[in-house]
């Protein structure tokens, strides 16, 4: 038990408040037409040769359309692509690399977006790992790129860079303490977006946000991550202040909060993603403010994405309706939390 | 965001006006604001007079702001076959030749929501030398604005000798 201490203190340091960064690139092929206006067998081409272009970087490759409705759905829960790419787009796929940090999806929105991801506030490093990326795919791609307007994207808003670089920030604190709209607000006149993982607004499911640049042409890359970094970390100072505010000032507000997210998720029978998500975000919390004890955040980390319905289904291994998937996650949440003996021996008297 | 009017300083004063129902968003710096008599003090207000004053403002800037946009081009892009109306309507464009056919009605629209009208990032690797030296010159050119703002005439002087230095010509790989 000692042993896990140092580990789980350093866990909650790096990701207790920034759980990931990611950065994406988009681009398209000079010449033709993007997704939306291209006919099948241009985009056809522009698969095949993305394909062969990231065959080595990027040797996990697979064809949306010989994709389940399921498979399709882990890899959206995943992250790895869009809610776009869940329906039927004509050639559209998706080449990743073993441990699925870095990825090409190809004929979204537009040819190519590519995008790496790495865990914690790693912002630079995200973006080294998605600028070697596009280095090996150009040497075999021709891009569309003017000197003025920088690399030509189907939305204009992506016009420039390219770049949507992004940290994933729990930000519980904040939301209890009702401080989430006013930087929402103000990261808005900055040129940064704040989005629910889960859900749209400031009411996100979980406390879960991500925080990205808005801006893609006039700014360089390094300006765009460095102003960025700074403010997530601005961010997770606020974070940190609105927890030691809450364990203070409401320490039975928030020690209830946990202490009943704990008692729901080891004992409910029936649990939807929506409470799920919910319940864990507040035994994250939990575990933060030292309230929730013997449970790792990482053990939790790894539930946020388990719990989710196509990960659920892709467990038990076959479709389940709601009411079973509901049923299958209440177990699955009980038996990851619930039975914990070995941790609970002198930790606790009840 | 830099300002509308003159691109170089940023823009601090944001107007938002109703033109047949629809928002139009102007962003300007102070000069430019001044020049155009906008009253931006926040001094009493009268609020009756203030609209009047403002709409007529208004009706001259939008008319500045579009007089030195060239002519609209074609109907619909020759790659593409996108039409202006779907670009409206959509607010994508269809391939990379829609960049330059509706440059007239697109540009003013990009520059308002980003940060400037020129790329300071990333260039392909094997793009030619000319359009690399081209980014590389907006990008030695800023600093060099910035060099001179804060009086840096040694700094100044280096970005300047940078600039001559960069290649003119086509030279490189096509």
């Amino acid at each position: 038990m000692n042993a896990r201490l140092p580990d789980e203190a350093a866990y909650l340091a790096e990701f207790g408040i920034v759980l990931s960064s990611r950065v994406r690139l988009a681009r398209n092929l000079r010449g033709l037409p993007f997704p939306d206006k291209a006919p099948a067998a241009v985009l056809a081409d522009v698969r095949r040769r993305t394909m062969a272009a990231a065959r080595d970087a990027l040797p996990v490759q697979e064809t949306l359309a010989d994709a389940s409705p399921l498979r399709r759905q882990i890899l959206f829960e995943d992250h790895l692509i869009s809610r776009n790419l869940l329906e039927d787009r004509p050639e559209a796929a998706l080449c990743m690399n073993a441990e699925h940090t870095q990825a090409v999806m190809i004929n979204e929105e537009d040819h190519l977006r590519i995008q790496a991801l790495r865990p914690g506030l790693a912002l630079r490093e995200a973006w080294t790992d998605a600028d070697a990326l596009d280095d090996v795919l150009e040497r075999q791609l021709d891009y569309a790129f003017s000197s003025a307007l920088g690399y030509l994207t189907s939305c204009p808003t992506n016009v420039g860079t390219g770049m949507r670089a992004s940290a994933m920030m729990h930000l519980p604190g904040l939301v209890l303490q009702n401080e989430m709209e006013p930087i929402a607000n103000g990261l808005g006149k900055i040129g940064l977006t704040v989005r629910g993982r889960w859900g749209e607004g400031t009411a996100a499911l979980g406390h879960m946000f991500q925080v990205s640049n808005q801006l893609t042409l006039g700014v360089a890359e390094e300006r765009i991550l460095a102003d960025l970094e700074e403010i997530v970390k601005e961010i997770a100072g606020h974070e940190r202040n609105a927890r030691e505010r809450l364990k203070r000032e409401r320490t039975a507000f928030a020690e209830d909060l946990a202490a009943r997210a704990e008692g729901l998720l080891t004992a409910a029978r029936l649990m939807t993603t929506q409470e799920a998500l919910e319940r864990l975000s507040e035994l994250r919390l939990g575990i933060a403010l030292g309230f929730t004890k013997g449970i790792a955040l990482a053990q939790v980390d790894r539930l946020l994405l388990d719990v989710q319905p196509a990960h659920l289904q892709a467990a038990v291994g076959r479709t389940l309706n709601g009411e079973e998937r509901d049923a299958a996650r209440a177990e699955r949440l009980r038996n990851e939390l619930g039975r914990r003996p070995a941790r609970r021996i002198g930790k606790r008297t009840t | 965001m830099l300002c509308q009017n003159c691109h170089k300083n940023e823009a601090t004063v944001h107007l938002t006006q109703i033109v047949d129902g629809k928002a139009e968003k102007f962003h300007l710096c102070e000069e430019c604001a001044a020049q155009k008599g906008i009253d931006v003090s926040g001094g009493p207000m009268d609020l009756g007079g203030m609209m009047e004053k403002l709409k007529d403002q208004l009706a001259h800037l939008k008319e500045d702001l579009e007089k030195p946009r060239p002519a609209p081009g074609p109907a619909a892009c020759p790659v593409c076959g996108m039409t202006r109306t779907e670009i409206l309507k959509k607010g994508r464009l269809g391939c990379d030749r829609c960049y330059d056919v509706f440059a007239a009605e697109m540009l003013p629209v990009v520059v308002s929501l980003q940060h400037g009208d020129q790329h300071l990032g990333k260039v392909p690797k094997r793009s030619s030398l000319r359009l690399k030296s081209s980014v590389e010159a907006a990008r030695l050119r800023r600093e060099l604005d910035k060099a001179v703002a804060g009086e840096n005439y040694e700094l100044a002087a280096k970005l300047r000798d940078q600039i001559k230095a960069l290649p003119r010509d086509e030279g490189g790989t096509p």
